[in-house]
């Protein structure tokens, strides 16, 4: 189960460069994924297992049907969550850094979407 | 032991959630689903695989559930929808050995349907994979799933019978991942009247997982949808019958080629029994184009044809016997008749629990010759009189 914190969260240090607030991410293309209710499950051809995305993340994933800045996500959320931006920053760092790392984002900038 | 009294109740939300979100209906009132009727509600929504629709009725609020109804019914379309990407991630790693052998093939209902009829494929949960490939490639194809992991369910009557009369075989992997090999879209005279070279002519793409797949045209996915859900099982499931509604509806479609297939393909009989069942156990009214299509007169031979699907004479051999009327030329028919009197013994042992035993094939036959020779002569008797 992939989720984001948005509450009682340190601060990492320091901010890997692939949430610079200008870094564009969207879905990779060879993902597949399915909605059940408000969460996500999103499964890699060629991986045997499937990620479970809830909450924030599962909006993170729907916005990420169309290439989108991290600044964007960050102040989308701010607002459906009514959280601090740096606090959402960092949990977003992590869940970007994971998906990436299963292969289910990429960054728009790597290649063509 | 299920109540009849609860199972009403609950086969009336589930038609109801069946229907939910078609075009052109309006929302109308909340569903409330009482706690004595939830089980029933949950085993025939499952059953007809509408959790995916479901959902999507509770997200809108026209589906009003408890919390542990809520948890109850997500959990089940968590797994439906797990085995829907199990699917897909099995039909992607299929292309490159498709390819490699250099066959053809479309995606027929399943992920073809959810991508591309519905607004959300998690509308349109499926259980296995269909995929039509042309005759001439079909033992190939069945070859290349074989080598990669798959295995014939049953094995053909006797040697060429796919080729010639079947429908499509059943491939198993050891997930239990079950493609259905078609070379044509119906068992019986239906799939023989059919073109399926003129579905390939007509395909269109829809991606998937960044790749390109080819899956019939708006047309052919109408018919398809009318056929599976006339002739696929009787009384129709809901799910194809939604799927009658969502290929009625789809944008861009051309009614004058709608009309040509459903002539060509003999099939005027199969599109009012889709239709009517549609409006019927749905509530719902389709494109006044598509009715008036359902509402064509089809000739006496068709409706034999159909009903060969639709009674119980079915499971009886209604289907072999309605396929021997429709194969042209008296050798072609000596030779469907043999297949299906005097199979291969390998062919026979799948065939159930039953031992077996050629005598009750060949019995089924002879029931039937006894009803004819019963019926002639009591209509020869009444004329006499």
């Amino acid at each position: 189960m992939i989720g984001i914190d948005l509450t009682d969260r340190e601060l990492p240090e320091p901010v890997p460069p692939m949430t610079e607030p200008s870094a564009t991410f969207h879905r990779g293309r060879e993902v597949l994924s399915r909605m059940v209710g408000d969460d996500v499950i999103v499964a890699i051809p060629g991986r045997d297992d499937f990620d479970f995305l809830t909450g924030p993340a599962a909006a993170i994933w729907d916005m990420l049907d169309r290439p989108c800045s991290t600044a964007d996500i960050v102040d989308r959320l701010a607002s459906i969550y009514a959280a601090e931006p740096d606090v959402i920053a960092a949990g977003l760092a992590d869940l970007i850094g994971e998906l990436v790392s299963h292969g289910a984002v990429e960054a728009t900038d790597a290649g063509p979407a | 032991m299920p109540d009849p009294r609860e199972d009403r109740e609950a086969n009336l939300l589930v038609r109801r959630i069946a229907a939910f979100g078609s075009p052109g209906t309006d929302a109308g009132e909340s569903l409330v689903v009482e706690e004595r009727c939830w089980p029933a509600f949950h085993r025939i929504l499952t059953s007809q695989q509408l959790e995916g629709l479901a959902v999507a009725a509770a997200t809108a609020g026209s589906l009003v559930l408890t919390d542990d109804q809520q948890a109850s019914l997500l959990d089940a379309t968590r797994d439906a929808m797990l085995w829907c990407l199990e699917i897909e991630k099995n039909l992607v790693g299929l292309t490159a050995a498709f390819a490699h052998a250099r066959i053809d093939f479309l995606v027929l209902k399943g992920p073809a349907v959810a991508h591309t009829l519905y607004p959300d494929p998690s509308w349109r949960p499926f259980r296995d994979l269909d995929l039509l490939v042309r005759t001439r490639d079909w033992k190939r194809a069945s070859e290349t799933l074989i080598s990669l992991g798959y295995r014939r369910f049953r094995p053909e009557p006797r040697p060429g019978f796919d080729e010639r009369f079947g429908k499509a075989a059943v491939h198993l992997n050891d997930q239990g991942l079950n493609i259905d090999l078609h070379r044509t879209l119906v068992l019986g005279p239906f799939g023989l009247w059919m073109d399926p070279e003129m579905m390939f002519a007509s395909a269109e793409r829809f991606e998937l997982a960044g790749r390109s797949f080819y899956r019939c045209s708006r047309t052919t996915m109408l018919l398809n949808a009318c056929m599976h859900a006339a002739l696929g099982s009787s009384p129709p499931l809901l799910l194809p019958l939604r799927d009658v509604v969502q290929a009625s509806n789809a944008p861009g479609l051309d009614w004058n080629e709608v009309e040509e297939h459903i002539d060509r393909w003999k099939l005027p009989a199969v599109m009012q029994l889709a239709v009517e069942s549609a409006e019927e156990e749905l509530g719902v009214t389709l494109p006044q184009q598509v009715v008036a299509l359902g509402g064509r007169r089809s000739s006496r031979r068709e409706r034999r044809a159909l009903a060969a699907y639709l009674s119980d004479r079915r499971t009886r051999g209604g289907t072999a016997r309605a396929t021997l009327l429709a194969i042209p030329g008296v050798r072609a028919k000596v030779r469907y008749l043999s297949y299906m009197l005097v199979p291969t013994r390998e062919f026979l042992a799948t065939g159930g629990n039953q031992r077996p035993s050629y005598f009750r094939r060949w019995s089924v036959l002879l029931r039937w010759f006894v009803s004819r020779v019963k019926r002639h002569s009591r209509h020869t008797a009444e004329s006499l009189r």
